[in-house]
């Protein structure tokens, strides 16, 4: 056990020197370059992470700005079709309606019409029957008999006759 | 070196080792060489450079004695000056069969950590000409490795613990603990590498420089004044005489603790290691050999996690305690 346990003064003097000269070289020679690499390469991260954290901040604040201006236009489009619509379907109501009394009128003008015609023809054949009936009284009586008086008679006969 | 040099150097061996075996049978008690001991002896530290079957008496001896300093190239230019020999693996002076006062030779741990210093500042000035090379652009190579790992001492260990400019300051100091403790174990764990973490020497010197950074600090952050008043503990002050020796034992146990548990982290897993490679040679069973590799190979595993581990332990126990230091002061300058 004679190595092992004993504490060799001059083992820890030279382990004191080595070390101390090793940190002084290090510490003097190599570390500081390390170091400064280091830290600017650190401060360059640090930025750009900074500048990427703005950019996204800036970005975002666009990206709200940009939806609430697409919003409104939805907004708007949706309006406009809307008031677009409305206005068709009262365009075409108004249409319908307007068609609507046209042919109404249309069909009570042509009612009025086909009335007249009617008695226009029903007085002409009134009229004709009369005649034919005078006539016809004249030609097979051959009765002379006053004109007017029996043209007054047929037109009491015609007039018992039902209207239509 | 030359194959004539190693020859050499292992006949020297060869017959300092007759010498003490003659040594002992002379002497009044045969010493027993247990395996054991054989195993904690490579543990241990040794005046000669070793690295696996390589052996080389290459390394200087100093030698402080009697108010002079005494240096020679290497041991066995020391055994032929004749003023000092070695005994039973100790330099003793050849007239008295006393030690010197001081040991100061460089011994194989410290060759070791010449080892690690080497590397350790090839592997850093890459990085750095790397780092002044590559400027804004992302690191590569060492570079890379060398820069997340001084990150990770920075956040993960010196920020979280020590407040203010402190922490700027002694981040050199905590990244290259971490970095000589973790090569000093990851060394240790090459076949046939010695781990000079696992001597309490080289432990006991960077508790020793843990001690001086956490006084220092602390006087330096929060005053002098501040620092004795922190020997009370925040007790009141009629507890002083109980109070002022547990503080000033507290300071000396935190490196202490230190300096063990880095030192038995190491040295335990070697020996597990050793004590199962020894079976081999025990049972000397051909079959054997497939459960212990197994096993070695585990433990083997397991002492690479334990290296990192304990460079982290140790590097973040530190900057614990000089965070604790620092920030009771700052406490008391609350009250």
């Amino acid at each position: 056990m004679q190595d092992i346990m004993n504490v060799n003064p001059g083992l820890i003097i030279w382990s004191i020197i080595n070390f101390c000269i090793l940190l002084f070289i290090l510490s003097k020679f190599a570390l500081p370059a390390m170091k400064k690499s280091l830290q600017s390469r650190e401060e360059g991260i640090k930025n750009a992470i900074d500048e990427a954290n703005a950019l996204n901040e800036k970005a975002q604040i666009l990206l709200i700005e940009s939806q609430g201006k697409l919003d409104n236009a939805q907004k708007e489009v949706s309006q406009i079709l809307t008031t677009a619509k409305n206005l068709a379907e009262q365009n075409i109501q108004k249409a319908n309606e307007e068609a609507e009394k046209n042919k109404n009128q249309k069909i009570e003008e042509a009612k009025r019409e086909i009335e007249r015609s009617k008695n226009d023809a029903i007085s002409e054949l009134r009229n004709e029957v009369a005649d034919l009936v005078v006539t016809a009284t004249e030609k097979i009586l051959e009765v002379k008999l006053d004109k007017e008086s029996h043209l007054k008679l047929a037109k009491d006969q015609i007039e018992k006759l039902p209207k239509n | 070196m030359s194959a004539t040099e190693n020859t050499e150097s292992l006949e020297n061996e060869l017959n300092s080792e007759v010498e003490t075996t003659t040594h002992e049978t002379e002497g009044t008690a045969p010493k027993e060489v247990s395996p054991v001991t054989q195993i904690l002896n490579d543990l241990g530290d040794h005046e000669e450079f070793s690295f696996g079957p390589l052996h080389a008496d290459i390394l200087p001896v100093i030698l402080y004695d009697e108010g002079q300093f005494h240096f020679y190239s290497n041991r066995s230019s020391m055994e032929a000056s004749g003023e000092y020999v070695t005994e039973h693996h100790h330099i003793v002076n050849s007239s008295s069969h006393e030690a010197p006062d001081m040991n100061l030779s460089i011994t194989n741990m410290v060759a070791f950590q010449w080892m690690a210093m080497i590397l350790l500042v090839i592997l850093f000035f890459t990085a750095s000409k790397k780092a002044k090379k590559s400027g804004d652009k992302a690191p590569s190579g060492v570079h890379n490795f060398l820069e997340s790992i001084v990150v990770f001492i920075r956040d993960d260990v010196v920020e979280p613990n020590i407040a203010g400019k402190a922490s700027v300051r002694l981040l050199p100091y905590f990244i290259v603990l971490f970095m000589f403790i973790l090569v000093l174990n990851l060394i240790g764990l090459l076949p046939g590498g010695h781990t000079a973490t696992g001597t309490i020497g080289v432990t006991a010197a960077l508790a020793i420089t843990a001690f001086f950074v956490i006084n220092y600090t602390a006087i330096k952050e929060s005053g002098i004044k501040a620092w004795f008043h922190h020997l009370l503990g925040g007790a009141p002050i009629l507890l002083a005489p109980l109070m002022i020796p547990i503080e000033i034992a507290s300071m000396f146990i935190k490196p202490f603790a230190l300096t063990i548990r880095l030192f038995a982290n190491m040295v335990a897993g070697h020996t597990v290691l050793f004590s199962l490679m020894g079976l081999l040679f025990l049972f000397q069973e051909i079959f054997l050999a497939v459960p212990i590799i197994g096993f070695a190979t585990f433990i083997n595993l397991l002492e690479l996690l334990v290296a990192f581990l304990q460079a982290y332990i140790f590097t973040m126990l530190t900057a614990i305690f000089v965070g604790l230091a620092i920030g009771e002061h700052s406490n008391e300058h609350a009250h």
